[in-house]
């Protein structure tokens, strides 16, 4: 009996032996490493809710210390917000690019000045990634341009839309960067010759979609003959079912597209009122920009510039990605 | 001087008084003034947008839309106006609104029993609006002081509760609860609609009809000569936070069951146009004033404004112009006739 407990406890210590070995000399890349995150919206907008999922796991990952920054889609709040944390003295911040290069390039000097890293998420600032890429801003997200551009085209071949036929982009062109992707989506309807009225997307709407369902009635009761809408916003995307019932539209009748899949518009997509969904990849826009910082203030290394919005979800490729859209990963 | 009892007496039990009958008379001749004003200012936005685009206005589909959102902030609007007329203010109830249909969701999918849940999330959005009144009163701490911290407070819930996290409604279509709340009677007019309809009736009773409504008049009217009057002053404060709390539960759960999800910033969007329909349906804010007829319409053309906007044309950055054009000109219409009535 001795004999064998001897024996398992031998193995037991070899055992721990071989796992403390295995982890000698290292230890977790972010330890100490202290990082500003900016999410973007407000607590619990579904879009900034899986950015700051993929940065909490960055943060867990990488044993980082990070301050989560939630500026309610408000590019004047989101240059209040940045003067706060390069008042903490952090060693880095993710910032979202929407208040645009005017708007940041001094401040960004300042804190670059300061020895603090800066990279972007979800919106390109292309003037300061270019004068501060070999310090360590780098971005990761979308080509905003280019991402409303290929759902407009993608969905004009998918709805077989061309000339006589008329769209609505409900979008935010107002702002700076971010305005791209709705004039990527007006520029690629136009392209394949489709007439496209333009809304802006007022603060109420931006905060609380459902309130959003009025406007397109609206605009489809005088517009009896659209074909598509196309919303540039993840919450109205998410809510383009609801609007579609309120203003008495059938499946089909009318589609609608637009951006960052959620539980909401895979639903839409399954039940035929959503044509296709841009999606962005959001998650990774929280995880990487942690890797960035923690690896420049490691190693040193230059900024990347990684494009996180490749692909469209519709119709014939919805169901692989439906679990992880519930789960806010997607 | 007289005891409280027996002013009370006097002033409310006996309404063939002179002095309460003077008030009255003058309560009466301000509320038909501002319900017409109201009516006036309606039928003018909604003459425009007919003579722009008859072919909307004249149809049946936007006003089916209109019955399907605009319920939502009127009985936001209607539970309002109270707090408003005894002249205090809430800024949390959109927060309270977002917590009681986080909880009606999440109870609905935990124990599959949606009427449970419907109880349990309007005694929490009591609750939460009785917490508010109690602060008021007995804290003492101003309403507009304390209700933003409780606006944080509960939409701070909704995030640690949710994880920031959807939650479909989705098993709960096709329930005789979904139908009564938000089904379509007939096939055409959304139940939210009559609901919102059959509360205001409520509103009206109780504000106009009954003892409690006289006492929120003259609490905000005059706080120290109600007192003097032996209303008491404190439970009719504590009981209009009560109500809209409960309200904001019952406008929160009828949201989520119209979009068959609950988003965790539900309800955010609901504040500055719920405010506007009261004010805009002449409640002073300096209390004591008010009408449940006038918030009511308030609240239509409120919820109607940007959809006409768009219906006749102007779109692109000119909708907020007009929007906020449109608001002014109504109010100044509305104080114009209100004045000649």
């Amino acid at each position: 009996m001795k004999k064998r407990l001897m024996i398992v406890a031998t193995l037991v210590l070899c055992l721990g032996l071989a796992f403390a070995a295995t982890g000698y000399g290292l230890e977790k890349l972010g330890k100490g490493v202290k990082i500003y995150f900016f999410n973007g919206g407000p607590p619990g907008c579904p879009f900034a809710g899986v950015v700051y999922n993929g940065a909490k796991q960055a943060e867990y990952d990488l044993g980082a210390d990070v301050t989560y920054v939630w500026s309610d889609w408000n590019v004047a709040k989101m240059i209040a917000d940045f003067k706060d944390a390069m008042a903490a003295n952090p060693d880095g911040i993710a910032i979202m690019g929407h208040p645009g290069d005017d708007a940041f390039e001094l401040l960004v000097d300042q804190a670059i000045a300061k020895g603090i890293i800066v990279t972007s998420q979800n919106t390109t600032l292309p003037r300061i990634e270019d004068k501060y890429t070999a310090v360590g801003f780098g971005y990761v997200g979308q080509e905003l341009y280019a991402s409303g551009l290929m759902l407009a085209r993608h969905t004009a071949r998918l709805l077989g839309l061309g000339d006589g036929d008329r769209a609505l982009v409900y979008g935010l062109l107002s702002q700076p960067t971010r305005g791209l992707r709705s004039k990527g989506c007006i520029d690629g309807l136009e392209e394949a010759g489709v007439t496209v009225d333009y809304i802006e997307i007022s603060d109420a709407v931006n905060t609380d979609p459902l309130l959003g369902a009025p406007v397109v009635a609206g605009y489809i009761a005088a517009n009896p003959d659209v074909k598509l809408i196309i919303t540039d916003h993840g919450g109205l995307t998410g809510t383009l079912e609801m609007y579609f019932k309120t203003a008495g539209v059938k499946p089909g009748e009318i589609m609608g597209a637009g951006f960052d899949l959620s539980a909401a518009s895979v639903e839409a997509i399954r039940n035929g009122y959503t044509a296709a969904v841009h999606d962005q990849q959001p998650y990774l826009q929280g995880y990487l920009p942690i890797v960035q910082i923690v690896l420049t203030k490691k190693y040193g290394f230059a900024g990347l510039h990684i494009n996180t919005g490749s692909g469209v979800v519709d119709a014939s490729n919805v169901e692989p990605v439906a679990a992880l859209a519930e789960q806010g990963i997607r | 001087m007289l005891r409280s009892e027996e002013f009370r007496s006097l002033t409310i039990k006996k309404p063939k008084e002179k002095k309460t009958k003077t008030l009255r008379h003058y309560l009466k001749l301000s509320e038909f003034r501002l319900q017409w004003s109201m009516v006036a200012v309606l039928a003018i936005i909604l003459a425009v947008f007919t003579i722009k685009n008859p072919r909307v206005f004249l149809g049946f589909r936007i006003y089916y839309s209109f019955m399907s959102i605009i319920p939502f902030m009127a009985i936001l609007a209607l539970a309002l106006t109270p707090v408003i007329i005894c002249k205090e203010i809430d800024l949390s109830f959109p927060s309270i609104l977002g917590f009681s249909a986080w909880m009606f969701a999440s109870l609905s999918a935990s124990t599959g029993n949606p009427t449970l849940a419907l109880v349990i999330s309007l005694i929490t959005g009591l609750l939460a609006g009785l917490l508010n009144g109690i602060l008021v009163v007995k804290v003492g701490v101003p309403s507009l002081i304390i209700t933003i911290g409780t606006m944080f407070f509960w939409r701070g819930m909704i995030m640690v509760c949710s994880g920031g996290v959807g939650k479909t409604l989705v098993p709960v279509k096709g329930t005789v609860l979904f139908q009564s709340l938000v089904g379509r009677i007939g096939g055409v007019v959304p139940a939210q609609a009559l609901w919102a309809v059959g509360l205001a009736f409520l509103f009206w009773l109780v504000l106009n009809r009954h003892k409690f409504g006289a006492h929120i008049f003259f609490t905000g009217d005059n706080i120290e000569s109600a007192r003097m009057m032996g209303i008491p002053v404190n439970r009719v404060k504590m009981l209009v936070f009560a109500q809209l709390g409960f309200f904001a539960a019952f406008a929160g759960i009828l949201v989520s069951l119209e979009a068959l999800y609950h988003w965790p910033t539900t309800g955010q969007g609901f504040l500055l146009p719920t405010i506007a329909s009261v004010f805009l349906g002449g409640t002073s804010p300096f209390g004591g004033m008010g009408t449940i007829f006038g918030t009511f319409i308030g609240a239509i053309i409120i919820g109607a404004l940007e959809a006409g906007i768009i219906s006749v044309g102007l779109m692109g950055f000119w909708t907020q112009v007009f929007y906020g054009l449109i608001i002014v000109i109504s109010v100044g219409i509305h104080t114009i006739l209100r004045k000649r009535a």
